[in-house]
């Protein structure tokens, strides 16, 4: 479908162009160097193959011909999961992903890919200036951490509504004295059932 | 006047010698080489380039592959191929018109693409390599202006490895009516006169709507490719077949 031409294209002359500003093709490790990696993505039916060059920068391909070294079948939301290499199995066994071929090479791909990202600060210097670099990057800071606070934030406000105002479910606290208050009661019945036990036995033992 | 159909061919709507008609598409190539690729971009509104990018994921060429980027012009294939190919792979682009292979040659070495990339000068219906030596061959625009089609096919296949394809991309007929309509419209009208406007010469671009249109539909096309002993001949229709994209192998 040339509409995926179009997409590959477009994400290959923006990577690209990411790569050479931050200068790291240079790093791009050699062992990559010709792997064809393809990610399918189902929930838009789009086929990704990329492909690292000599130069270090990135062949990005659709459709996928022939075979590729890894094929990583999974849908928009299943790849966002996959920033977490240890819920790679859980996520295969869900059957949200599906990997195919040599799992090391894509870990060692994406991994060289996100190392990119550390230039971002040198690369909005490149257009701006340093010292409009540096405001643009400590307001991005203050945004994040701001952000940050905001959901902390919303998240206790949220549980003082649910534990402490309309009491739609029980407070840590009292879930937690709860299960003690259980534990005893439990505790009570089974010396209880223990005494019976043994005055029973008493009791057949005199007649 | 029988006898005489055989050594006729078409230029564009006039029918010519068949002599006559290289030294004819040599001329519109040598005219327009220089402006060739701004003029392709004005054209097709740059989605030539997305033409060009499909066809090479459907070639599915890998590192060490050898690639003949036949017709090959100012080399847009060629660039992405040898970049695929890799420094053990090889890259062939050729031509048979001396001015595309000169303009694609600077523009690759401008690229920085040089090692695996070999240039050229060669007659589609003749090509001057041994049997068996391509795992690809494209020809992209450029089949419609090969004078023997069928001898072209032949020697193509000739050239390829057993088990390796052919990706023929070239202007098609339009599957809807209106779109017909339309592409009419501006191939003949708009074209010659941006083709004047930007390189001064109106009567290439007339002679490229023509051949567009003389040029054999997806299914005639597709049975001389079966003719010429291709198998698995398959087409796709781009941009609602404006140009289609012909794949075939030799097993």
């Amino acid at each position: 479908m040339p509409t995926a031409s179009l997409v590959s294209g477009l994400i290959e002359h923006s990577i690209n162009y990411w790569l050479k500003t931050s200068g790291h093709n240079s790093s791009a490790p050699k062992k990559l160097t010709g792997k064809i990696f393809a990610i399918e993505l189902t929930d838009l039916s789009l086929v990704l193959v990329m492909q690292i060059n000599e130069q270090g920068l990135l062949n990005v391909y659709s459709p996928l011909e022939g075979s590729a070294d890894c094929t990583i079948k999974t849908s928009l939301a299943g790849l966002q999961k996959l920033q977490q290499p240890e819920q790679i199995t859980a996520l295969i066994k869900a059957g949200e992903v599906d990997i195919d071929g040599d799992v090391s090479l894509a870990q060692q791909f994406s991994d060289w890919l996100k190392g990119s990202l550390i230039y971002w600060q040198d690369i909005l210097a490149s257009f701006t200036g340093d010292i409009a670099a540096h405001h643009l990057s400590e307001i991005a800071q203050q945004t994040k951490q701001l952000a940050s606070q905001k959901s902390a934030d919303a998240k206790r406000i949220f549980s003082h509504i649910v534990w402490d105002e309309k009491r739609l479910a029980p407070n840590p606290l009292e879930l937690e004295e709860f299960a003690t208050q259980v534990q005893q009661t439990r505790q009570a019945a089974d010396r209880l059932s223990a005494k019976i036990q043994q005055l029973t036995q008493k009791i057949e033992a005199k007649s | 006047m029988s006898d005489n159909s055989e050594n006729t061919t078409h230029f564009g709507y006039q029918t010519v010698n068949k002599e006559e008609k290289v030294g004819k598409v040599a001329e519109v190539f040598h005219s327009v080489a220089a402006k060739y690729d701004i003029m392709n971009d004005l054209m097709s509104m740059g989605i030539h380039r997305i033409w060009k990018r499909h066809t090479i994921a459907c070639a599915g060429a890998r590192p060490g592959n050898k690639v003949l980027d036949l017709a090959g012009g100012t080399g847009d294939l060629t660039a992405k191929f040898s970049r695929i190919v890799g420094e053990n792979g090889q890259v062939v682009l050729a031509d048979i018109n001396e001015s595309m292979l000169r303009v694609g040659r600077d523009k690759l070495r401008d690229l920085g693409i040089v090692g695996n990339v070999e240039y050229v000068l060669a007659n589609a219906e003749e090509l001057p390599f041994a049997d068996n030596s391509f795992d690809i061959v494209t020809i992209a625009f450029g089949l419609r202006n090969v004078t023997d089609k069928d001898k072209a096919l032949a020697s193509i296949y000739r050239v390829l490895k057993p088990g390796g394809r052919l990706l023929v991309l070239e202007f098609s007929k339009p599957t809807t009516e209106g779109l017909s309509k339309i592409y009419d419209w501006y191939s003949f009208n708009l074209l010659p006169t941006m083709g004047k406007l930007v390189t001064n010469d109106a009567d290439s671009y007339q002679y490229l709507a023509e051949s567009i249109r003389m040029h054999p539909d997806q299914e005639t096309l597709k049975s001389m490719m079966e003719n010429a002993e291709f198998e698995e001949v398959t087409y796709q229709n781009l941009t609602g077949g404006i140009v289609a994209l012909h794949k075939g192998y030799k097993f």
